[in-house]
């Protein structure tokens, strides 16, 4: 337990450090050039609002944490669904996945005020630019992780009287060995999911009981309350981080036995 | 040595074959070619009859085809000329390959119940003989080990355990052994040739090692640099007698010697051809 802790202390020093010195930096920095408040505030200020506005800061939390887990649970849902039918044939992926490259080029930002249009400036288009946004990195490394199945072994079950496509090779062999890539995607549309549920909510712009992150961000620059922006994003940063990790230990946790490949898509 | 560690197979202590009433299979490769869509050649002609409970060692130059040839034995690739026949229904045919090809995420045992499962046998039923072949392959104290914690050549008697746990009447072998260092190769394949005689199944098996043939098999054939054929077959006179010693014999010596004249000869004899088509 205690060996345990001094190497998690002994991986996290690093980190800590460059941390504090950044802080450090921050507020030397915001000692001697004496920018006004609202232009940039000092680690002190924000720290101070973060408390005293605390209540926000947490419904705003609150709210995103759930449009960007909705976001990608259906991302996730559509997108392994979709790469299994891919992976059905070359063809149907010759077919389909050119089209999803592209779309993945169009900028989320650019098609939320559209969401916002077609289905109202509400929860389900913040939902839907995060899902928007999460959707091809999982699609592509799942399909990506079930093409990588032993080609070999494949073989050998064919010659077992099993098709290529039969659900036992899916099942046993395709499927599991897709996992390392899936947690790959998946941990990349972690922290993307936040970014899109915060997106949606600049666009979207509803305050009240719905008010996320990204609404307060807008919120808060247009008044000027600079220091409530920056208690802002740290959550929204606080956020990502904290989906991602979790989504990661989620991985390690199932793929404890694919020690190899594993240890390869570390972070 | 990452062998050291596998209990049992030293012992030579005599383990019951899964099925002992096991007969081979007779295969007739009859004028195989096979030429690939991209019009490449890699087979013409190839002729060998394997009799029941023979083991045939194929030897030949990178790239002469013998894959190829192992494939369309097995079924996965038809010929494009020719016919395997085995004198009735397809056999239950047990293939493996220079790499282990195991499930990282299952554990020894598991990876040697995959086949039987793909069959529909039994739990109880894979359970046991999944055992059983761990056993005959000296990992009985590995049931519960993961790949990764395996080394190379464990890793291979799982993949061995796992083709002979589905009592197999006709064993291909493409290079199962090339990846291993010499010491580990030449105990699995002490290891092999016990195993493979005691149950005599019909057996294949390719290799790039003349003294690896030799040491196996009942014939040696030797192939052609690509379009594959078999240019001559040597016979070895060493019936079941297969000790460790055999290696370092003259006589053993004086066999290998035969498969590596008919190697030479060929590829020097191809390479005058191609001299003599290029002037
Ligand atoms: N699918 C394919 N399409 C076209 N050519 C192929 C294909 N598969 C194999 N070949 C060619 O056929 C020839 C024989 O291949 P094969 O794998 O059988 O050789 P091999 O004797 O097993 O070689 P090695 O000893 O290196 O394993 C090679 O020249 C190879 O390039
Ligand atoms: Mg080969």
């Amino acid at each position: 337990m205690i060996a345990r802790l001094r190497t998690v202390v002994a991986t996290a020093a690093p980190q800590l450090i460059v941390l504090a010195v950044v802080v450090f930096v921050w507020w030397a920095a915001v000692r001697i050039l004496e920018p006004k408040p609202f232009i940039f505030p000092s680690p002190g200020r924000v720290l101070d609002t973060t408390i005293a506005d605390s209540d926000r800061l947490w419904t705003g939390f609150k709210n995103t944490l759930y449009a960007s887990v909705v976001g990608f649970v259906f991302a996730t849902a559509v997108g392994v669904g979709a790469a299994l039918f891919l992976s059905l044939s070359r063809v149907l992926e010759r077919a389909f996945f050119p089209w999803a490259v592209l779309l993945q080029t169009v900028p989320a930002v650019a098609v939320a005020p559209l969401y916002v249009l077609w289905f109202g400036p509400g929860r389900q288009s913040v939902m839907l630019v995060a899902f928007t946004i999460t959707l091809f990195p999982i699609l592509a490394n799942s399909l990506a992780g079930l093409r990588s199945a032993d080609a070999a072994l494949v073989d050998l079950i064919r010659l077992r009287g099993r098709r290529r496509n039969s659900w036992f090779t899916f099942s046993k062999i395709r499927i599991p060995s897709s996992l390392p890539y899936l947690f790959t995607g998946l941990r990349i549309s972690a922290g993307l999911a936040v970014i899109g549920a915060i997106v949606g909510e600049i666009v979207v712009g509803r305050g009240g009981t719905e008010a996320g992150l990204g609404y307060w961000v807008t919120f808060g620059s247009t008044q000027l309350k600079t220091d409530f922006v920056f208690a802002a994003i740290g959550v929204s940063s606080a956020l990502g981080i904290t989906f991602f990790l979790l989504v990661s230990a989620a991985g390690n946790r199932v793929l404890r036995h694919w020690h190899e490949s594993a240890r390869t898509s570390e972070v | 040595m990452g062998e050291a560690d596998a209990p049992g197979s030293e012992t030579g202590g005599h383990v019951a074959p899964l099925d002992t009433t096991q007969a081979g299979v007779t295969v007739a490769i009859d004028g195989v070619s096979r030429r690939f869509r991209s019009g490449f050649l890699a087979l013409t002609e190839v002729d060998l009859t394997i009799a029941a409970g023979e083991l045939v060692a194929v030897v030949g130059p990178s790239g002469c085809g013998k894959s190829t040839l192992l494939k369309i034995i097995a079924g996965l690739l038809t010929p494009t000329g020719g016919v395997v026949d085995f004198g009735g229904s397809r056999p239950e045919t047990g293939y493996v390959f220079q790499d282990a090809h195991l499930l990282p995420w299952r554990t020894a045992i598991r990876n040697v119940e995959l086949f039987l499962e793909v069959d529909g046998v039994r739990k109880a039923e894979r359970r046991d003989r999944a055992r059983r072949a761990l056993r005959l392959v000296g990992l009985a104290d590995f049931e519960t080990s993961y790949p990764a914690e395996l080394s190379g050549g464990m890793k291979m008697r799982v993949s061995l355990a796992r083709t002979f746990a589905t009592d197999p009447e006709l064993m291909l072998f493409d290079e199962p052994f090339a990846a291993l260092d010499e010491i580990t190769r030449n105990r699995l394949n002490n290891d092999l040739i016990r195993l493979q005689r005691d149950r005599g199944v019909t057996g294949v098996f390719v290799t790039h090692s003349i003294g690896e043939a030799v040491f196996l098999a009942d014939r040696v054939a030797v192939m052609s640099p690509a379009p594959g054929r078999i240019v001559g077959v040597v016979d070895v006179p060493f019936g079941d007698d297969r000790r460790a010693e055999l290696r370092t014999s003259p006589e053993f010596a004086a066999v290998a010697r035969d498969v590596s004249e008919i190697m030479a000869a060929h590829e020097v004899a191809e390479g005058h051809e191609i001299m003599a088509a290029q002037q």
